[in-house]
């Protein structure tokens, strides 16, 4: 049997006492340091990357091909929502004045993003709007998705104008 | 062109003006549709009309 009754039995009490109280504060940083780290990493919020390109071409009309492309950067699935999501075109004319031409629903073949996953989609559009007035066409991406949105614009310049113009 | 972001809180009035683009969109192209049927319909008549 061990005689514990001795002259440091005190001391090895409290140095009993203080290494607990190193450890269980050694967790409660690491766990404050691990909670701060996700926090700010954000790693499990939504995270988007939008690609967006456009071209215009002339056959007797006016006509804009558009590809989309959406990627989830984050680390959770990513749903699709077709509220709210669209690539909509508006025409700049000359005094810069914006018409809206279009909107319409994108990636409507998808439910959701898994992580690291993309999604394409393509559209094109015949321009319904005379055509010597447009000088460029503004194209916006907008994704909206569980309460947030994502917004991407490009404006296309319509180079072809100067020649479409003696046709039209 | 892309960009990579969090988003940002969703704008209600944005939603409501980019559905109703959509809708706008719908029925223009429903226009467009019948426009173009009603051509090809009627220069096929042409068409006939001519071969006799």
């Amino acid at each position: 049997m061990i005689d514990t009754s001795g002259p440091h039995s005190g001391a090895s009490f409290w140095l009993d006492v203080v290494d607990r109280v190193i450890k269980f504060l050694a967790l409660l940083v690491g766990a404050a340091w691990t909670w701060m780290h996700y926090a700010r990493s954000r790693t499990y919020a939504q995270k988007l990357e939008l690609e967006l390109d456009g071209q215009v071409f002339f056959n007797k009309e006016l006509y804009l091909e558009v590809v989309l492309k959406l990627k989830n950067l984050g680390a959770a699935r990513h749903p699709v929502q077709e509220l709210g999501t669209s690539c909509s075109v508006w025409a700049i004319s000359r005094g810069l004045a914006e018409t809206p031409i279009l909107g319409t629903s994108v990636f409507q073949m998808e439910e959701w993003i898994e992580p690291n996953e993309s999604i394409n989609d393509s559209k094109v559009f015949r321009i319904d709007h005379p055509i010597e007035e447009i000088v460029w066409l503004k194209i916006s991406l907008r994704v909206e998705s569980e309460g947030r949105e994502w917004n991407l614009t490009r404006h296309i310049r319509v180079e072809i104008v100067d020649e479409a113009r003696g046709e039209a | 062109m892309s960009v990579i972001s969090n988003g940002r809180p969703v704008r209600k009035e944005v939603t409501e003006q980019v559905e109703q683009m959509k809708k706008d969109w719908d029925e223009k192209k429903r226009k467009m549709a019948e426009e173009y049927k009603q051509k090809t319909s009627s220069l096929a008549s042409v068409d006939v009309a001519q071969s006799h």
